[in-house]
């Protein structure tokens, strides 16, 4: 028994050392291989520098010796015994070679060694999807392009779909497979595969995120390519918002405008089914509603987004806010051109100007006026200053309301204003409600000469107006 | 045919560095213009009086402007590029990168579209058929933006070769505030644009401020603020003028012209179609239009 014992360990010792002996026969020949073509300490790939020095040297050498490096016959017999990862390392090798050359000829060569690699460590790691998507890729890149290496046939497509059906939830797999899909024109089903990856992936890279969403040219691909489900509705609204990627016709982008809204509107009322079934926790559906507010498509999506803030607000005993979110989302956002004047101490005499500036000022600062232009046909209700952080509980401002015809001669508004304070993530609203009737210019000014500095907001966002508007380009009846 | 000149007017960071250069050689000043029968509600946008000129040109910019006699007749402003097809009968306008308007927006193309739709709506570019506009990616993430104007196919390409100049009488907008403006768009302060002042005050039918909005491209360029203050009559302008109120005033009546001619403190200037009587010392620049950005001692 203990010989029998014996014989059996000597075995595996001994095919351990074959093994490593391959390996290293394998190893040394990779080595020697990069040695014949002058890659000084090249051979872990690692060393940027001599990397890049081996590759210029490579490239000085004569066709011939390229090729004889490339292909020398006991070098490619070696790596037939060679680890996965040595092929990888001649992969990244190769790839780097590649940047450096500009002959196609060369250049061909070199995609198809780099193939041929990619097989033979897939022929070593049968089930290794990301393997098989960056051998479709070069396949696909070589097009009908026959190499004469080994494992260099095959149909991309169909490695594609094995790679996909072996690691479904693998969501680098999945982009790539959407990304070589699109290359070959498939553009339905790459954007299903990007889709998914939207929905389901856990972190993905910005300029993964940046490029699916730069896809969306129109309603068709918004709705093909934009899950409506949190946070990626809010994500893809910000970056439609700031991005130069809107397409340039008024009625494309009405159109895109109409769909990302009964999207969001979609998201708000998955978001909301998952918090009335117990998956979603308050202060999480609380935060997917707040996010969109600045956003929003329309006004359609933002009175739904108000009415459910309301509801969820009276959840937490928020009465007044829900209250008043309630009648925020019966009215509708009028279209105004806000500016400020600084220290506006002749404030029923002077008149607006530097319209549509961007820039964050305080109100509550020696006379400070904030102003805006009503276009015709549209009654205020409302008047909201958002503050870009919660105010807290500091004093009531001592805000007046004047309004214009002629942006020279200003008359108060009669009532005394008792400006209401909301905290809404992430800052504070303070609410004022103007004479229901309808003049062009309006402002609301500070009457002190303090400089408390309390209440800063963006002069483009942080000031809005609701109301009633009789006239179809502002959206109303 | 294709016209790839420096335009008129620089970038910021350009601006900025002339300005430093030219600040030790002259001081801001501060300069008032007379305009005798100012009416009360004008809209400087589109109306023709000078003072409504005045203002036009001062407070917008055009993709091109007209330039001396002795150049091509127009130079490049808010375009950088300028390609007449004449086989298409087309011209192709780029975009000059990096224009702001006033509150810092950046000049895009629904804003030269909108304008361009304005002007031809209001006749100023007479035989245009279509304006489209596109993006074009030259190289990635460099993102440029054409205008594509269209002739109508019975118009010769001598007709059509005057767009330049009907670019140079097209004020660009900015489209969204213009939108929201809507018919009052043009009156007092209602306007936001690229010029090189800004609308800060006005007193209907008495006074116009206008203050540089960004720094001065060129040593020519040294006035900060022009106010532009209306009289009943010429002779009140001429009152104004001699008591140093005003530093120049425009008028086309014959007597007050004469008076001022027989003055030594005084000079009579033409300015297109209009007179101008200023102080001796004191420039004006009309060639071969008002440029009041270069109005200045």
């Amino acid at each position: 028994m203990l010989r029998l014992l014996f014989i059996v360990s000597a075995l595996v010792v001994v095919s351990l050392i074959i093994c490593n002996t391959l390996e290293l026969r394998a190893y040394l020949a990779y080595r020697r291989a990069l040695a014949t073509a002058q890659f000084p300490s090249a051979v872990n790939g690692q060393e940027a520098r001599p990397l890049r020095a081996g590759v210029s040297a490579f490239l000085k050498l004569p066709r011939a010796q390229q090729a004889q490096a490339l292909s020398l016959a006991h070098f490619a017999g070696a790596m037939s015994w060679a680890r996965q990862e040595s092929h990888l390392h001649v992969v990244s090798l190769l790839s780097q070679m590649l940047e450096e050359t500009t002959d196609a000829a060369n250049r061909l060569r070199l995609y198809c060694e780099s193939l041929s690699q990619l097989g033979q460590a897939l022929k070593k790691d049968k089930l290794n999807a990301r393997l098989m998507i960056r051998w479709a890729n070069l396949r696909q890149l070589l097009s009908d392009f026959e190499c004469e290496e080994r494992f260099t046939q095959g149909n991309y497509h169909s490695v594609v779909a094995e790679a996909l059906l072996l690691s479904p939830s693998d969501m680098q797999v999945k982009y790539a497979a959407g990304l070589i899909l699109l290359w070959a024109g498939e553009k339905t089903a790459a954007y299903q595969l990007f889709k998914e990856v939207l929905s389901l992936a856990t972190y993905l890279a910005p300029p993964q995120e940046n490029f699916i969403f730069s896809k969306v040219s129109d309603a068709e691909s918004l709705r093909a390519l934009v899950p409506a489900r949190f946070p990626q509705i809010e994500r893809f609204s910000h970056y439609l918002k700031a991005g130069s990627a809107l397409p340039v016709g008024d009625a494309e982008r009405e159109e895109l405008n109409r769909e990302l809204s009964l999207l969001q509107i979609d998201a708000i009322q998955a978001s909301s089914v998952d918090f009335e079934s117990g998956r979603l926790p308050w202060e999480v559906h609380f935060k997917h509603l707040v996010s969109l507010l600045p956003v929003v498509a329309d006004e359609r999506a933002r009175r739904e987004l108000d009415t459910e803030l309301s509801r969820l607000s009276a959840k937490r005993g928020q009465d007044g806010l829900s209250r008043y979110l309630m009648e925020r989302s019966r009215l509708q956002e009028l279209k105004i051109i806000a500016c400020q004047s600084a220290g506006d101490t002749r404030a029923l005499k002077s008149s607006l100007a530097n319209w549509g500036l961007k820039q964050t000022i305080f109100i509550d600062e020696f006379f400070c006026s904030l102003g805006f232009y009503l276009g015709p046909g549209q009654t205020p209700r409302l008047i909201e200053l958002h503050s870009a952080k919660e105010r807290g509980t500091h004093a009531r401002l001592p805000l007046k309301i004047l309004y214009s015809d002629d942006n020279q001669k200003w008359s108060e508004a009669p009532q005394p204003l008792q400006p209401e304070q909301f905290d809404l993530p992430p800052g504070t609203i303070v609410v004022l409600r103007p004479p229901a009737e309808y003049h062009k210019y309006w402002k609301v000014h500070y009457a002190g000469a303090a400089r408390e500095r309390t209440f800063g907001l963006e002069l483009g966002s942080g000031l809005k107006v609701y109301g009633r508007s009789t006239e179809s380009r502002w959206g109303g009846k | 045919m294709s016209y790839n000149m420096r335009p008129a007017m620089g970038n910021l960071g350009i601006a900025v560095l002339l300005n430093l250069c030219f600040a030790g050689a002259s001081a801001a000043q501060s300069i008032t213009v007379g305009f005798p029968e100012w009416p009360a509600g004008m809209n400087w946008l589109d109306e023709s009086e000078i003072a409504a000129q005045f203002v036009r040109r001062a407070v917008t910019d055009t993709l091109v402007q007209a330039a001396d006699m002795s150049e091509k007749g127009f130079r490049l402003s808010l375009a950088d590029s300028l390609e007449y097809r004449p086989a298409l009968g087309s011209w192709l306008l780029r975009l000059r990168k990096g224009a702001l308007f006033w509150n810092l927006e950046p000049l895009r193309l629904e804003d030269v579209l909108f304008s361009l739709e304005r002007c031809r709506g209001q006749g100023t570019l007479k035989g245009v058929k279509t304006i489209r506009g596109h993006n074009k990616e030259p190289i990635p993430g460099l993102i440029e933006q054409w205008v594509r104007i269209e002739w109508d196919g019975s118009l010769s390409s001598e007709q059509s070769s005057a767009l330049p100049l009907m670019l140079a009488d097209c004020p660009i907008l900015e489209a969204s505030s213009a939108e929201i403006f809507g018919p009052d768009l043009g009156l007092g302060t209602n306007v936001v644009s690229l010029g090189s002042f800004r609308v800060s005050g006005f007193s209907a039918g008495r006074e116009f401020v206008l203050v540089r909005a960004g720094p001065p491209f060129s040593q020519k360029e040294a006035v900060e603020s022009i106010v532009l203050r209306g009289f009943k009559d010429s002779n009140q302008a001429l009152t104004a003028l001699r008591s140093g109120t005003v530093d120049a005033f425009f008028t086309n009546t014959f007597e007050v012209l004469e008076k001022a001619k027989k003055d030594e403190t005084l000079q009579v200037s033409r300015c297109s179609i209009y007179m101008i009587v200023h102080r001796k010392g004191f420039n004006i620049s009309c060639n071969p239009r008002l440029k009041p950005a270069e109005f200045r001692y």
